[in-house]
């Protein structure tokens, strides 16, 4: 009885970590494209699994958590405007919610337009934070780091 | 190359200074007196530091009265003829005050004297923990001058964290573009507020003020 016991839990736990570690909907790519001597984009690229979908930053209040760029402060940068976000955006009621949600699928830029001054060397860094849902399950928001040369 | 190290009235780090030359880096030393004016034991292959401390109390702004001293009336022509200047903390503000290096040293964004160690990079992107001490170390210059000072490579130092990142966090004074130290155009004379006099030693754990004698080329 006891062998049988320690087996299911075994088998639980086995299923459970194989779960918890395979579920990786969305990868990421990061890159800053120059646009000139002191201007560049910095792209955030995210490739969604089929069936998942990620949120718009601005997706509202009671849904989901919306996707959010953080950058570290860099006394040689200066941020031009908000994140933008390149992809289809599309807005359903989610029934799970009970609210109005903006997401994206397959997949979507985030695009932040900053200047460096002066000629100087450095680079930017930060986290994005973001949820992905499908039309069963969300999983826990993730916080990925990036690094990116301006140079 | 030999080295000369002014001691002015209220100067706290000339001794320091002189110790990491001659103990650490091996080098020929010679303090010089702020009254004096003789230079003539020195050729342009040498260098002369002003070291930090609190000069004539700091009164009026920091260096402003160093900047009048008979040595500095010789030290401001053995730099105009291409002698190597360094200024360090008081010294950097000594500079700026006397022209040498554009700018000024404003009071620490936080309004307190902050002593501790930071980390700077030079533009090959290193790390390099160094201590500051000081409490008008916030560098500032108006846009056209930064801006000429990034063209011409003149920014040596900026603050970073300890990976070489260069971020608002790891800048201890709120100094302008996280400047910690600039040379001239001609890159004969230095000013930095860290002071790599002050890690030099196995016996303080640190040796990265070594590596900064050898990036400014006084080793």
């Amino acid at each position: 009885m006891m062998k049988r016991i320690l087996l299911s839990l075994l088998l639980v736990a086995n299923t459970l970590l194989v779960f918890s570690q395979g579920e990786n909907p969305v990868s990421w790519s990061y890159e800053a494209k120059k646009k000139s001597a002191d201007t560049y984009d910095i792209i955030l690229t995210a490739n969604v699994d089929h069936s998942w979908h990620i949120y718009s930053q601005k997706t509202g209040k009671g849904g989901p958590v919306p996707t959010s760029v953080t950058f570290k402060s860099n006394p040689l940068i200066v941020k031009s405007g908000a994140v933008k976000e390149i992809g289809k955006l599309e807005k359903v009621f989610d029934k799970n919610f009970n609210t109005d949600v903006l997401f994206f699928s397959d997949k979507v830029q985030f695009v932040q337009t900053v200047k460096v001054k002066g000629k100087a060397k450095t680079n930017m860094s930060g986290t994005i934070e973001y949820m992905v849902c499908d039309d069963s399950r969300c999983l826990p928001p993730v916080k990925k780091s990036f690094d990116l040369k301006l140079q | 190359m030999k080295f000369g190290v002014v001691v002015f009235p209220g100067s706290n780090c000339d001794r320091d200074m002189q110790d990491a030359l001659s103990q650490d880096l091996c080098k020929e030393v010679i303090m010089l007196w702020h009254k004096d004016k003789d230079l003539s034991m020195f050729s342009t292959d040498d260098c002369i530091i002003l070291p930090g401390g609190f000069s004539y109390g700091d009164y009026l702004r920091c260096g402003a009265i160093a900047r009048f001293s008979p040595m500095m009336q010789s030290v401001i022509e053995f730099a105009n003829k291409g002698g190597k200047v360094l200024g360090v903390c008081n010294g950097f503000q000594i500079l700026c005050e006397s022209g040498l290096l554009p700018g000024v040293l404003l009071q620490n964004a936080n309004r307190q004297f902050i002593c501790k160690n930071v980390f700077i990079t030079n533009q090959a992107g290193e790390a390099l923990k160094i201590p500051i001490a000081h409490g008008e170390g916030r560098y500032h210059a108006d846009k056209a001058t930064l801006d000429e000072l990034e063209a011409n490579g003149q920014v040596i130092f900026r603050y970073c964290d300890d990976k070489g990142a260069i971020l608002e966090e790891a800048n201890p004074n709120g100094a302008i573009r996280g400047i910690a130290g600039i040379c001239n155009q001609q890159r004969n004379v230095f000013g930095m507020m860290p002071h790599p006099e002050r890690a030099t030693s196995h016996s303080l754990s640190n040796l990265d003020g070594k590596r900064v004698f050898e990036i400014l080329g006084l080793n």
